[in-house]
């Protein structure tokens, strides 16, 4: 019996009992719909905890500092060297210095870091207000709340000139300046252009180097190591974070698979009625000539259907609850002067995977009354009213 | 040529066990029925006329005893043959007209056909023919709900002919009927056996029925008492559209190109003429074309009645009314001969089911 027949078949059977079927569907739409909207719930959340905690950027970024060896120097030429290494996208030396902050009467103590522009970035340091350097004046320094916490200031100092008395490593080449604070930031310490610490040596105190790819770390952090040079990277805590969302996703999962095994329950409950109130014709169909195979097809392309239909119901159902939710807290958050974040992510082979196991379950719930079908005694089946 | 019987039961008894009884439904019956002929089982309920009927159909397998089938053994059948022939070899109409009421007319006759997995369109087609034959062209896509009982068994003779068998087994057919409609049923199956030539075995209670009969087997508990030969059956008025089983489908096959065999068909419609020798040639084509898809012993007995059978189609064709002594005459095969368009019919659906069991067994 050719498939499209059998369809066809079990799809007038369904639409038969419209009312029990509906129900029977529904039961998987609460099933499916509340693992979909718990499970993306716990995918939302890994994404967003991700994003949060481990920035992917900084993940790529090796901080190379001087080593044990006496001879061997962290300068302006070997940053150059670590440029020449395969798969290395930028080098950034870093010049770190002791700096006396005024202005005004306010005086702090801070750690200076002359930096390349592009360091702010490669090290995710984020600007709150204003601007990063520019690279183009000697003049100008991003500082951290902490500097105007310190300090003691009420007043914005944000496109204000600080002045900054800047000691070298040998505590000579002491040198006053006057700088502009262009950008405040969340990071600790005073950034200032490389070239504004003027440091009599060509002394770095680290050196910052980016690979292409989070992959190619290990081998450039090796190679650097090999010159040696000692090397820091960021951990990378996606692997725990992920692991920890792995359990909660379980958890979570877990509580949905409870409405889906109810539903699974009224599957092969509707399926066994079913089968009760079809007996006579399926004793027909196999007086007829049909193959036992042919019944048991039909039954169980008829629980298939079904779970095919709570799958794909479901999964919008659980999309819905989730984009519902996201909304209503995205509106509070956003009113309080908050963030709105994505709370729920299905990625596609989880949307597939849920129909395809609804699917599978429902075809597993359909089995036994599908044997029993098959296996009924034609005449029996005919004489059943 | 000696006749050989079309169905053969042999010491043929059902015992069941009802608690701790043991009751036999049936003690040890021997019969032959012949091709061609219109038998009646006639006794009063709980003969275990229809536990015979049952038995001849395969539906369950006696306690003691043998049914064979043009010399086939039933017990040797497996499930799947069991089915098959369930399905092609005969065809079976119930009291209960058993109709799948999920289904429309046109469904519910060309169920058996969906079971070998025939195309739609084919499936439509031939359903249509057969509802023209029992006269119920427009309700095609009525559900049975929506049917008299008269018209619901009609579809249900109809369903009984899908796959052309050689042989129509009803059940109390009219049991639940009213006089005129089951006068039309009645009409329909004598026309079945004397215009179509066709095996009928009717199971019924009802004495008016057995003047139609060739011959009536009289039962009573369990046992076959009489087996009378009618030697005059009674006139009735045949239905015409019957003949249309075999030469409307002439027509029938023109539209159905698709199918290889089918294309033989219809090349040997245009060059068809009347002669006998026309028809033999048709026959071994037809036959060519199966052996393609695998000769077997049993088709091939059948392929030599029909030849033989070929010759004599003169003789037999358009007796509206068969008497005792014609139908003894009537030879193996002839039902199936009577017309040509028939025969390669059968051919075909013998071929199509020898495709359909290899896809099983793949």
């Amino acid at each position: 019996m050719k498939m499209i027949d059998i369809i066809r078949i079990a799809i007038g059977n369904l639409s038969r009992n419209r009312l029990r079927t509906l129900l029977t569907i529904s039961g998987v739409v609460v099933g499916v719909g509340a693992i979909v909207f718990l499970v993306s719930l716990g995918f939302g959340l890994q994404k967003l905890a991700l994003e949060k905690i481990v920035n992917l950027e900084a993940l790529k970024v090796i901080t190379v500092s001087p080593g044990s060896k006496l001879d061997v120097f962290l300068n302006s030429q070997t940053a150059q060297e670590f440029q020449n290494i395969e798969n290395v996208e930028a080098v950034s030396p870093v010049k770190r210095s002791v700096a006396n902050i005024n202005i005004g009467d306010a005086k702090t103590e801070q750690v200076m870091y002359g930096v390349k522009p592009e360091f702010l970035a490669l090290e995710n340091i984020k600007i709150t207000r204003g601007t990063a350097l520019s690279g183009k004046n000697e003049n100008e320094a991003v500082v951290s709340k902490e500097v105007v916490t310190n300090l003691g200031l009420k007043q914005d100092i944000l496109n204000k000139s600080i002045t900054v008395r800047t000691i070298g490593a040998d505590s000579k080449n002491i040198e006053n300046m006057t700088i502009k604070v262009v950008g405040i930031s969340d990071e600790k310490g005073v950034y200032v252009p490389y070239d504004t610490i003027k440091d009599g040596e060509d002394n770095l105190s680290s050196v910052k180097v980016k690979v292409s790819d989070k992959q190619y770390v290990p081998n450039v952090k090796k190679s650097i190591e090999s010159l040696g040079f000692n090397t820091s990277v960021i951990k990378d805590q996606s692997a725990s974070v992920n692991q920890i969302f792995y359990i909660i996703k379980i958890v979570l999962g877990g509580f949905g698979m409870i409405a889906f095994f109810v539903a699974a329950i009224g599957i092969f409950n509707t399926m066994t009625i079913s089968l009760l109130e079809r007996t006579h014709e399926i004793g027909v169909m196999k007086a007829i000539g049909g193959y036992d195979k042919n019944i048991a097809m039909i039954f169980i392309t008829e629980s298939s259907l079904i779970g095919l239909f709570g799958g794909i119901f479901g999964l919008t159902a659980g999309w819905l609850g989730g984009v519902a939710l996201t909304s209503i807290i995205n509106l509070l958050a956003t009113q309080s002067g908050g963030e709105a974040v994505s709370l729920f992510n299905i990625p596609l082979y989880f949307s597939l995977g849920t129909v395809f196991f609804s699917c599978f379950i429902s075809t597993v719930a359909g089995i036994w009354p599908a044997r029993r079908a098959a296996k009924l005694n034609p005449l029996e089946a005919l004489r059943y009213e | 040529m000696a006749k050989t019987p079309v169905i053969k039961a042999s010491n043929l008894s059902k015992t069941f066990k009802l608690g701790k009884n043991e009751i036999t439904a049936l003690h040890s019956v021997d019969f032959e029925i012949f091709s061609g002929e219109f038998i009646c089982f006639f006794g009063p309920s709980g003969c275990g006329k229809s536990t015979l009927l049952s038995m001849l159909a395969g539906l369950q397998p006696p306690s003691s005893g043998k049914v064979l089938v043009r010399g086939k053994d039933l017990s040797v059948l497996g499930k799947k043959e069991i089915s098959k022939y369930r399905r092609s070899k005969i065809g079976m109409v119930f009291q209960q007209f058993n109709l799948i009421l999920s289904m429309n007319v046109l469904e519910n006759i060309a169920l058996p056909m969906a079971f070998d997995g025939v195309s739609r369109k084919r499936r439509a087609q031939r359903a249509q023919h057969l509802l023209s034959v029992v006269g119920l062209d427009d309700k095609k896509k009525d559900v049975p709900a929506d049917l008299s009982g008269g018209q619901q068994q009609r579809v249900a003779v109809a369903r009984s002919l899908i796959n052309n068998p050689w042989i129509i087994m009803a059940d109390e057919p009219t049991g639940n009927l009213d006089s005129q409609s089951a006068d039309e049923v009645m009409k329909l199956l004598v026309s079945l056996s004397r215009k179509s030539k066709r095996t009928v075995i009717l199971i019924t209670h009802n004495p008016d029925y057995l003047k139609f009969a060739d011959r009536v087997f009289k039962m009573k508990d369990g046992h076959i008492l009489t087996v009378e030969k009618n030697k005059k059956v009674a006139k009735v008025e045949l239905l015409d559209s019957v003949s249309k089983l075999g030469t409307a489908k002439d027509e029938e096959a023109e539209d159905d190109i698709d199918i290889e065999t089918d294309k033989v068909v219809e090349k040997d419609e245009e060059s068809s003429s009347d002669d006998g020798t026309d028809n033999v040639e048709k026959t071994e084509i037809a036959k060519e074309s199966r052996n393609d898809k695998g000769p077997s012993s049993d088709e091939d007995a059948l392929e030599k009645e029909n030849v033989e059978a070929v010759e004599e189609t003169e003789e037999v064709k358009d007796t509206g009314e068969v008497s005792q002594e014609d139908a003894n005459d009537i030879e193996e095969g002839n039902p199936d001969t009577i017309e040509n368009a028939e025969t390669t019919e059968i051919n075909k659906e013998i071929a199509k089911d020898e495709e359909s069991d290899n896809e099983e067994q793949a």
